[in-house]
This record gives C-alpha cells, sequence and structure tokens, in this order.
C-alpha cells in the first residue's frame, strides 16, 4: 500500500485499510466498429476471432454483475471498445440493469438499433456518455477510418437524446480533429440543445494492453495540448461572466490541495484503484483501471470477492524514478503509474511526453 | 346479541363519544398527536400503502440507499440514502400495508414507543407522498 506521508508512518499497519468496490467498470468488449488512429484499447481487426472466443458470454457478465453487486459496487459504468457492437448487447444490459446499479454506458452512438432503444427504453441508464470525434464526415474519416459513421452518429444521438438520461458528450483530440473542437460544440448545441457540453480528454496516452494505435503518430505536441485546454477553459469563463471578461483579470492558479493534503490516505496506485474502484476486462480480467494492466487477476477462477480481497497482494510498485521524484513539478503532473507503464513500458518510468506539458503548465503557473 | 350473518345483511352505524375537551384542542395537536387521540377515540385508519416500483432497495457498504430506475430517472435521476429505520418501513411497503403494520414494524424493530412509531411513520409517509415514492390504496 502507498501512503503519500510513508515517511511520517512510524508503524505498521494492523490490518488492511476498508476496501469497498463501490465503482466498476465492465469493458464489455474491446472490439469496436470505429477504427480510431488514438484508441488505447482496440486490437488489430485480426485478432477478433480470437477475441470473440475469449470474450466473456452474457451470462458470465450477468453472473458477475450480480457478484458485483453483492459486494457493494454501487456505481457501475458499461463501456468498451463499442459495447453495442455485441450480438447479445440488449440480453447482457437487461440482465446487469436489473441487479440496480447507478448505470453509465459509455459508446460513440454509431450503431443505436430500434431493438437496443426499445431496451434503453425500458431499462434508461442514469447517463450515457457519447464520444464525439468530429464535425464532419470527412473528420470522422481521418480519425475513424470510416466517413459515414458521422451520420449514423448525429442519428443514434438523435435517438438516445429521447431517453431520460443524462447525456455527456466526450472527445479526444487528435491532430486530425484538432480544427474541429468548436465546430463540435457547435453542432452539439445546435443539432442537440443548448445545454450540450463538451468535455475533452486532457492527455492522450499511449495505448495500452496490447490494444494496436499508433498513438505518437496522431496526438498533439504538448504545447498544442495545453493551448487548447487553456482556450476551452477560457471559453467556459467566458460563457459564465459574458462581456464581463477581461483578460488582464485572468490568473491560472492551483486547486486548494490542502484538505487532502492534511488527510492522507492508503492507496495501492495513489488514487482509487483497487481501493474503492475496479474494472473487469472483456476477457475477464480484474485490474485497478482499464488502463493498468500490469496486475490482472482471473475473476472467472473463483469469484469476484475473492480476487477483489486478492487484488493487493499483487501489485508489486517499483520505486519511482529518480527524475521524477526529484521533480518540482510532481504535484501538478498528469501521470500516475497506468500512464507511466503506457507512455514508458516500464511502471516506474519517465514519460517525456507528460513532462513536457507539464512544464509548459509550470511555466502558466509561475507567469 | 345479532349473530354475523346479520351484522352483513344490515347497514350498521356506530356512535362513539367524543371528548369534547379533546375536540377543542385538536388544532393545537401534531399531527401524530391528532392521530393518537384519534385511535383511543376508535378511529381505525385503514388506508393501505405500497412502495413505488420506481426505486430499488440496495444495501451498499453499510449504507442503505434507494436507487431511482426506469422511466423514473427523468423525475429523479440519482440515489436516496435511508438511515435504518426508514429502510425497515420501505422493506415494509414492498408489500401493501398500513400505517398500523408499519408503526408495529418499528416497534418490534428498534423498541421504541408506539407514540414516538406514530410521529416517525407520519413524517416517512408524509416525504414519501410529497416525492411520489408510494402508493396510497
Amino acid at each position: 500500500m502507498e501512503c503519500p506521508n510513508a515517511d511520517h508512518m512510524t508503524h505498521l499497519l494492523k490490518k488492511e485499510p476498508s476496501r469497498i468496490p463501490i465503482n466498476g467498470t465492465f469493458e464489455l468488449t474491446i472490439r469496436c466498429n470505429l477504427h480510431c488512429k488514438m484508441c488505447m484499447f482496440r486490437h488489430d481487426d485480426s485478432e477478433n476471432t480470437d477475441i470473440v472466443h475469449r470474450e466473456l458470454t452474457a451470462d458470465q457478465w450477468i453472473k458477475l454483475a450480480n457478484e458485483v453487486s453483492r459486494a457493494g459496487t454501487f456505481s457501475l459504468l458499461l463501456t468498451g471498445g463499442e459495447p453495442m457492437l455485441r450480438s447479445d448487447f440488449c440480453e447482457l444490459y437487461e440482465g446487469i440493469y436489473k441487479q440496480g446499479f447507478i448505470l453509465t454506458l459509455y459508446t460513440n452512438a454509431t450503431l443505436v438499433t430500434p431493438r437496443i432503444m426499445e431496451t434503453l427504453r425500458r431499462y434508461p441508464p442514469h447517463r450515457i456518455g457519447i464520444t464525439i470525434y468530429g464535425a464532419s464526415s470527412e473528420t470522422y474519416e481521418r480519425v475513424c477510418a470510416d466517413a459515414s459513421s458521422f451520420d449514423r452518429m448525429r442519428e443514434g444521438v438523435k435517438q438516445l437524446r429521447s431517453l431520460p438520461s443524462i447525456l455527456d458528450f466526450r472527445t479526444t483530440v487528435i491532430n486530425d480533429n484538432y480544427a474541429d473542437v468548436d465546430a463540435i460544440e457547435t453542432m452539439l448545441r445546435t443539432e442537440f440543445g443548448e445545454s450540450c457540453r463538451l468535455t475533452q480528454a486532457r492527455m492522450v496516452n499511449r495505448s495500452v494492453r496490447g490494444a494496436c494505435a499508433d498513438v505518437d503518430a496522431c496526438r498533439l505536441e504538448p504545447e498544442d495540448n495545453v493551448r487548447l485546454a487553456l482556450r476551452r477553459s477560457i471559453n467556459i469563463i467566458k460563457s459564465y461572466v459574458g462581456d464581463r471578461y477581461d483578460e488582464k483579470y485572468l490568473a491560472i492558479r492551483l486547486a486548494d490541495n490542502s484538505d487532502a493534503e492534511k488527510h492522507p490516505r492508503l492507496t495501492l496506485f495513489g488514487c482509487d484503484a483497487g481501493m474503492d474502484s475496479y474494472a473487469i476486462s472483456w476477457d475477464g480480467k480484474l485490474l485497478g483501471c482499464q488502463m493498468m494492466g500490469a496486475f490482472a487477476l482471473d475473476v472467472l477462477d473463483g469469484s469476484f470477492t475473492s480476487a477483489w480481497k486478492r487484488f493487493p497482494g499483487i501489485v508489486k510498485l517499483p520505486p519511482l524514478n529518480e527524475t521524477c521524484q526529484a521533480c518540482e513539478s510532481l504535484g501538478i503532473c498528469n501521470c500516475c503509474w497506468a500512464s507511466r507503464l503506457a507512455e514508458t513500458g516500464d511502471l516506474g518510468g519517465c514519460p517525456e511526453y507528460v513532462c513536457r506539458d507539464t512544464a509548459i503548465v509550470r511555466a502558466l503557473l509561475n507567469k | 346479541m345479532k349473530n354475523q350473518e346479520e351484522l352483513t345483511k344490515h347497514p350498521s352505524i356506530s356512535f362513539i363519544a367524543c371528548e369534547a375537551e379533546a375536540l377543542n384542542n385538536m388544532a393545537s395537536l401534531s399531527d401524530a398527536e391528532l392521530k393518537l387521540v384519534l385511535e383511543k377515540m376508535g378511529y381505525r385508519f385503514t388506508k393501505k400503502f405500497c412502495a413505488s416500483p420506481n426505486y430499488l432497495h440496495r444495501r451498499v457498504a453499510d449504507m442503505d440507499v434507494l436507487l431511482s430506475i426506469g422511466g423514473n430517472i427523468v423525475n429523479f435521476n440519482g440515489y436516496i440514502e435511508m438511515n435504518r429505520s426508514a429502510a425497515v418501513l420501505w422493506d415494509k411497503l414492498q408489500q401493501e400495508c398500513s400505517a398500523a403494520d408499519m408503526e408495529q414494524a418499528l416497534q418490534d424493530e428498534f423498541n421504541i414507543s408506539h407514540e414516538k412509531a406514530v410521529e416517525d411513520v407520519l413524517d416517512f409517509l408524509k416525504f414519501l407522498q410529497e416525492n411520489n415514492m408510494v402508493t396510497v390504496i
């Protein structure tokens, strides 16, 4: 277990701190109908036959949902790949829904069929996260290698909007859709309602767990990444203050973290992973999170509860590399054990891409 | 003494004497006190209640929560935390029951006075009715 103030610990833990698997992620499949250049999870299509063979069946997912519900899971995210790609999605979804969770469904909205809508109308998820990759067919072609998916997404979103679920729109920005970000926001507001907001992944990491994307070839340079984040933040401020916005009063400050510093908590990875959250991969492995494939236990080999209990015992983290340890920006760095592993192939590695991003943020803070 | 058959054949009216003083004071009584006075006078509360199927009771990390499900999320998209006594009452409401059944359940489970149980059940039912979480039968 890792404690932020480990130096001040003068005694060994007498017992393991309470760990309850409140927040779960079910990665229903790793397959996807889109071929996004920056996807962290999708494998090469040549592996699909094998993947289909190894994916958990609908019955296995439903049984797992029952187990995790009894183990304390309250909030459950169903994601992929693209979950709706599964031919048994409706049966699987209904069976999971009936176990009773605050349910979130992630989708690219391009595979919404009447049958799926019928199921979702009967059992609407509390929240639907829809990923949008561009504001035109051309951008979808560039990012996802499928121009027609743009219109399918728009039609899918129109249908999903008829549900009582909360819709969240998300995007991942790479070189190929960088110019589309404002257009995506405009499209959301004009086509799907003024209240629609777009959230953006702050950083695109290299692919993990055997995924095939060449992220380096398409992701933004750190400078553009920070510029985009800053520009979008300013836009949000403008949307609140309107004409009163004046750039000379703009200041970038670190969020107050003193409360967390005063009350350090015991963790496995420095976050909630493995303490009160987890992911179960498409092939039935218990993971700390979807990004962290280094430590995994088979939930079909026994039970979820037993895997959850054993999980801390398999997590062995190396010492943090000296560069990161000595870095004055460690506190503002977007890095975690999973992203270090994704970026460097080494849990203790120093990810150059993240370092460059953090250095720009540090310079902005120092201004 | 009339037999049961006769009682059911003929309409009958019973007169219950009320204490004038008690009636005069009613305006100042709380709902629970009023219910207790009326019960003493012989009035029987016959309404039955049943929990709305729009909520699902889950026990999560030693907490009892009611999860809003189905089309109900258009009205309320989230969950409600309950203490143990609310959870006992909610479970009781899974089948049609009267306020008296609920009061009895609280008394059995928590060893509280009848007066306290009446007050708690009234408050609970008021909350449920205000939030469309219970059907009155």
